[in-house]
This record gives structure tokens, sequence and C-alpha cells, in this order.
């Protein structure tokens, strides 16, 4: 009987390695990590070395299409930006907060067409500017992402209001 | 039976303790002697109070008048998350809107997907044809843009319409953000 038991475990254990794995290769797997990796580009912690925040940025061309159109509810973004400019506007951001994280939470991820993704997550930001003040926002982020040279990017996005009058 | 109490008989305690008196087996019942069916039993009922509160039945505290009068500014419900699983949620319907990890809204449905949304003096009109709201008892002098609500959204607004419009939290959200509907 404990043979049998020790059996169903191991069964099970490779089972749901298996299924990770298998999870973990999979394109909707895949846009998870553009989006996660945009949060983390987006994040600054507490006494960031400039130059690791730099760097950090830096890499906007492995997330972002060659060009992206940005719709914002606020916050004056809209328009169409290479990533070099993604850079620039990610370093001016950055800058005005001493701190700030950014989340995705409750990703919804759809394939429309063939090489196309559409995501839908809430994204958090909290943190506290330079000048002491505090910030937390929640909006609905819609994002469009194609396949290039085999690798999912970013090449559009709206920024709703969670609650949109 | 031979004489053995079952598992689950020994896991809740059901069985009477050895003098066999009903006030020794209650009081065996709420203060056990520590032994291995003892430990079982506050595994069991902790794993099933995880899966009820945490997820079936989403304990939650009302903060803020934006209900009133159909819900107090301040009292308890539970979210039952149970309630849009075999229906779509419909107009009238007052929902549970998640906004961030743990603050919920409580709001009414007023607007479906194509609906033109808009109040004028006050009074909530949905495709231009004035709604009756018997729950509304608190006035207002709302005046909006007819709104088309989007696909995959639906407009949702609270009871109590006497606050400044800039202070009330109303609008159209993604229909993916109703986590349920408030058990009482």
């Amino acid at each position: 009987m404990r043979k049998y038991i020790v059996l169903l475990i191991f069964a099970a254990a490779a089972g749901a390695g298996a299924f990770l794995f298998l999870r973990g290769d999979s394109d909707e797997a895949r846009v998870k990590k553009v989006i996660r990796r945009l949060c983390d580009m987006t994040t600054k912690r507490e006494g960031e070395n400039p130059a690791a925040g730099a760097l950090l940025i830096s890499r906007t061309d492995e997330i972002f299409a060659p060009e992206v159109h940005i719709e914002a509810a606020r916050g004056g973004f809209d328009g169409s930006y290479t990533p070099g400019r993604l850079t620039s506007e990610l370093a001016r951001c950055r800058a005005v907060f001493r701190r700030v994280t950014v989340r995705a939470q409750d990703e919804e991820i759809s394939f429309p067409e063939k090489d196309k993704a559409f995501a839908v997550f809430s994204g958090t930001l909290s943190g506290d500017t330079k000048t002491g003040t505090s910030v937390s926002e929640v909006r609905d982020v819609e994002c469009r992402l194609v396949r290039l040279d085999g690798k999912w990017k970013i090449s559009g996005m709206v920024v709703h209001e969670v609650l949109e009058r | 039976m031979d004489g053995k109490p079952g598992i689950v008989y020994r896991i809740f305690h059901l069985h009477r303790s050895d003098d066999d008196t009903m006030a020794a087996s209650v009081a065996e019942f709420f203060v056990p002697k520590f032994n291995r069916w003892v430990l079982l039993r506050m595994l069991v009922v902790a794993a099933g109070a995880l899966v009820v509160f945490g997820w079936l039945l989403i304990p939650c505290v009302i903060d803020g008048e934006s209900m009133m009068p159909t819900f107090p500014s301040s009292g308890f419900t539970f979210c039952w998350r149970g309630r849009y699983w075999f229906s779509s949620p419909r107009r009238g319907d007052i929902v549970v809107v998640k906004y961030v990890d743990k603050v919920f809204f409580l709001k009414r449905i007023v607007g479906l997907p194509g609906d033109v949304v808009q109040f004028r003096r006050g009074r909530l009109y949905v495709n231009d044809v004035r709604q009756k709201e018997p729950y509304v008892r608190y006035v207002s002098d709302w005046n909006t843009k007819p709104v088309i609500v989007s696909p995959g959204h639906c407009f949702v607004v609270g009871d109590n319409r006497s606050q400044y419009i800039e202070r009330h939290r109303f609008g159209q959200i993604r229909m993916s953000r109703i986590v349920g509907a408030p058990l009482f």
C-alpha cells in the first residue's frame, strides 16, 4: 500500500512539473512575461543606482515594437512613440519618484489573429514623489502585441480609468 | 459498529467521551485533549474556512455612503462569488466590483453593453427612456453627457445620488471586475 502511495505522489509531482514546464513555454506565458518586464522597467526601488536604472530602461526595444501607439485617459501621453523615445519618457517619469512600484493584476490574454495578442489588465502604481507626495493609482490597461522575429512586443497601449464616465 | 468510532466521528469528535455523559462530551468538544485527531480536525476546519471565506464568501466591511439607503454607510456583508456562475449581470443588480487588491466597490448596474446612459437633472435615462428607480431616496441634480456602454463593460452607479457628482464614483467598468454580489 505504501509503495502505491509513493508512486502516486511521484506521478502527481511529475504531472505538475510537466504542466508548469509546458505552460511556461506557451504564448500566454510569454505575453505575461512582456507585461511583467514592462512593470519591472517602470518600478524604481528606493536608493536605486542611477546607472542600473538607466541600463534597465535602455532595453525598451526588447518589449516594444518599432512604433507604439499610446492613448491615455489622463497625462498627455497620447501619440506614437519609438522605443528610444519611450526610454526618455520612462526616465523622465521615474525621475519624478523617489520610489515607485507598478504591478499588473488580473491579466486577460486573447489571440485575435495569428501573431497578434490582446492583453487587458489592471495596472496599479504606488509610490512617493521626490517632493514627498504619496501616489496611488489604478487603471485598466489594454495592450496590443505583435510577434516580431519570434518575440512578443507591445505595439499599442490604451489606458482607461477604472470607472469611466 | 464494533465500538470504535469512525474517522469522521474521530475528526469532529462526535462520539461520546469515555465516561459517556453529554456534559463531558461537550466539554471535550470545546476543550479537547490534544491528539492527532484534534490536529486533523483543526486542519480540516482551517482548510474549509480558507476556501469558504477566502474564495466563496469574501467578508466585506462597508465603509462609504454611495449605496445609502440600500446599504448603510458602515456595516458588514459577504461577497457571494457564485452569483454570476450561471447567469449574466442584469440591469438593477447590486454588484461587488474589484478596484484594487482588497478594495471593492458596492454599486448598482444601470447600463449594459450598447446602452446609452445619461443623467438629466438627476433623473436616470437609459436609451432615452427615463428609469424608475424606487431604491433612490436621495435625489440629485446631476447632469452628464450620454455615454454608450462599451462591449464587455457595464455602467454602475450608487443609490445615493445626493452626493456631489465629483465625489460619487460611477461610470462604466469592465465586466471582469465584477467579482460577485452582496449576500445580504
